[in-house]
């Protein structure tokens, strides 16, 4: 299935919540914010939110800034 | 003494941003030499095998401020509120500090979008930092819409200059005596975040300053003498100014006077 992650194409596996596709990706839970097709996912939401072809995921984590 | 600013007691009035350090070891020693318990962040993507922000993370947490997320680098409405909804989950704060850049060039904050995006997120229940110019009636609009806290550039993010607006800031604090008042952006060197204070604003945000700094842990410690400086100044009440010399020195008594001279 294809999706994009943070602006680049990218295949994955079939019918992935958001949780199993952090775990996917190597992230470290709980570092991270997410958004599905410009919403904010809960870290309360991952395990049910499941990921469909052609999503917009956006990946952030916490950066410096001013 | 302690300053409460969006619902938390803190006594330095120094906000400061964690971007353009040398080094993360330098950004920590910077944070705990300013005073400073409110440091600002922001939120980027992460590239699959980094993990460059856990590590960013980590000396956040380890520093004990209070952590004020940023927008920075939104330029719609729609970024923003999905940005600040993030940040909230991510950070479990209430606090966010809304930026909606309006001109690429200038950095210029697109105060309708700001005006917009603030509305959306005190009804969501956020503290609402909003970035903002010296327009008055902007920041009367953010007071309606239940923004305690304002915060009007000095001048452009990261040019340094200081107070370019300052006849407006003056209004702003005359206008709003109830508001917490926080100048965000331009200031360049301690004196200008002294004058900010003798003004009478509640705190002085600055990153860059520091930041860029040729010893940025000094720089710190001076930023956090002069804010504590200009606030006790203008406690203090600060003498009026006057366009005729006034000697200081008592004219009674002086020496070298004869009533009627030899």
């Amino acid at each position: 299935m294809e999706i994009q992650i943070n602006g680049k194409l990218s295949t994955i596996p079939e019918n992935l919540t958001i949780s199993e596709l952090i775990k996917h990706l190597g992230y470290r839970q709980g570092s991270i914010a997410v958004a599905q097709n410009q919403s904010c996912v809960l870290r309360r939401d991952y395990e049910h939110t499941r990921i469909a072809q052609g999503d917009d995921i956006e990946i952030l984590a916490p950066m410096s800034g001013g | 003494m302690t300053w409460n600013i969006g619902g938390k007691s803190v006594q330095s009035r120094l906000l400061l941003g964690t971007a353009r350090y040398p080094s993360p070891q330098i950004m920590r020693q910077s944070i705990a030499s300013s005073g400073s318990e409110i440091i600002t962040v922001s939120l980027r993507r992460e590239s699959v095998g980094q993990h460059n922000g856990n590590r960013f993370w980590d000396y956040i947490k380890a520093s004990n401020a209070h952590i004020l997320p940023n927008t920075a680098g939104c330029h719609s409405v729609k970024e923003v509120i999905t940005t600040a909804h993030m940040a909230r989950d991510l950070f479990d704060t209430n606090w966010i500090k809304v930026e909606v850049i309006g001109h690429d060039d200038t950095l210029q904050p697109d105060v309708f979008g700001l005006v917009e995006a603030t509305k959306i997120l005190i009804e969501d229940g956020f503290e609402v930092f909003p970035y903002t110019t010296e327009d008055l009636v902007v920041a009367q609009r953010l007071v309606d819409l239940g923004c305690r806290i304002i915060m009007p550039w000095g001048s452009p993010i990261g040019t340094g200059k200081g107070l370019r607006y300052i006849e407006s800031l003056k209004s702003m604090r005359h206008r709003l005596p109830d508001v917490n008042l926080i100048v965000d952006a331009g200031i360049g060197k301690p004196s200008h975040a002294c004058q900010a204070m003798e003004l009478g604003f509640d705190g002085v945000l600055l990153n860059t300053a520091v930041a860029t700094a040729v010893d940025p842990e000094t720089m710190a410690t001076a930023f956090g003498k002069a804010v504590e400086a200009g606030r006790q100044a203008y406690q203090a009440g600060l003498m009026q100014s006057s366009d005729r010399a006034i000697p200081s020195t008592p004219l009674v008594g002086k020496p070298f006077w004869h009533e009627n001279p030899l």
